[in-house]
């Protein structure tokens, strides 16, 4: 290597990918499935691991049980593939406690909420992609959800 | 002072790692008004940057298990101590930081939510300990938490 830098000479980190998000307003009306499923169009990003190995992950959503009538819930996730998910390599499964539902029944309007959590143990400078998933405990055919979007950025 | 060779990897003292903790045991039946930590703990170390702010980011999954319905609340918030956790409170417990459940809900539903929260003013290099904490607004021993999980990211 040559061409030394002075001291306070500005640098590039290499810590800091791009943080990546990406959402959308298609309105999934009257749901009935039970298993996870990418919704139309799929929300998904993909993004390289900073230095650290580490990233934060940010579901939000706008979701309703449009009854009084039963409990149903809408529980939304995030999963997260090493590379593409044709590849098979999954990173991180989907998991509520991770991620956002609604509040049973009883209200016919739409919550919106976030949640942030932590991947780490990436492998720096690897591609990943995550995707927004979701599903409804009961397929009463009375869950909606109007929004959704998936924001990744690599952290310290 | 030596120099670097163009291309060398260097480390930013202005970030350290960022702090993930979770736990999914279930709190049941709480009944304090005053916050509490909890069994196990959900606290997260961190070392402050040079910025001197940190994002702190909760999550919870809570219920109103009474039949029929209460107005009791859960609250999920945390607070920051000193000196790595043996110093004072630095900033106390608020619902405004945190996550409340609604009340009245029907009973036996967790409801998956999350937020984030600014903290100023931390003096860079030293160790702070964030911890979550939980109340009942009545003491009616109705509130049940699922799921517990803080992030803390070092930000400019």
């Amino acid at each position: 290597m040559s061409n030394d830098l002075s001291a306070g000479t500005r640098v590039r980190a290499l810590d800091f990918p791009e943080s990546k998000q990406v959402y959308d307003h298609t309105d999934h009306l009257n749901m009935t499935g039970t298993t996870y499923t990418n919704g139309s169009p799929e929300v998904g990003v993909r993004f390289r691991a900073a230095s650290s190995g580490r990233a934060a992950v940010t579901i939000s959503t706008g979701i309703r049980n449009n009854t009084t009538a039963n409990e149903d819930r809408i529980f939304c996730a995030f999963q997260v593939y090493v590379g593409d998910p044709a590849d098979g390599v999954e990173f991180q499964s989907e998991e509520v406690k991770l991620g956002l539902s609604n509040m049973a029944a009883g209200s016919d309007d739409i919550h919106y909420g976030g949640h942030l959590t932590m991947l780490t143990g990436l492998v720096p400078g690897e591609w990943y992609y995550a995707r927004f998933r979701h599903r409804v405990t009961l397929g009463s055919g009375t869950a909606d959800l109007t929004y959704r979007k998936i924001l990744v950025f690599p952290i310290p | 002072m030596a120099q670097l060779a163009s291309g060398s990897q260097v480390y930013g003292v202005d970030f350290p790692p960022s702090q993930y903790d979770q736990d999914w045991t279930v709190q049941a039946n709480i009944a304090s008004t005053s916050y509490a930590s909890g069994t196990p703990e959900v606290a997260v170390s961190i070392t402050a940057p040079t910025s001197g702010k940190v994002l702190v980011c909760l999550g919870a999954g809570i219920r109103n298990n009474a039949s029929p319905a209460t107005n009791e609340r859960a609250v999920v918030t945390y607070r920051v101590l000193e000196d790595g956790g043996n110093g004072d409170v630095f900033t106390s417990e608020s619902a405004y930081r945190g996550i409340i459940s609604p009340g009245p809900v029907v009973a036996s539903t967790y409801a998956y939510r999350g937020t984030f929260s600014l903290e100023r003013g931390l003096t860079p290099g030293r160790q702070y300990y964030i911890q979550m904490r939980h109340r009942s607004t009545s003491g009616g021993g109705a509130v049940d938490i699922a799921s517990r999980d803080i992030t803390v990211i070092p930000v400019p």
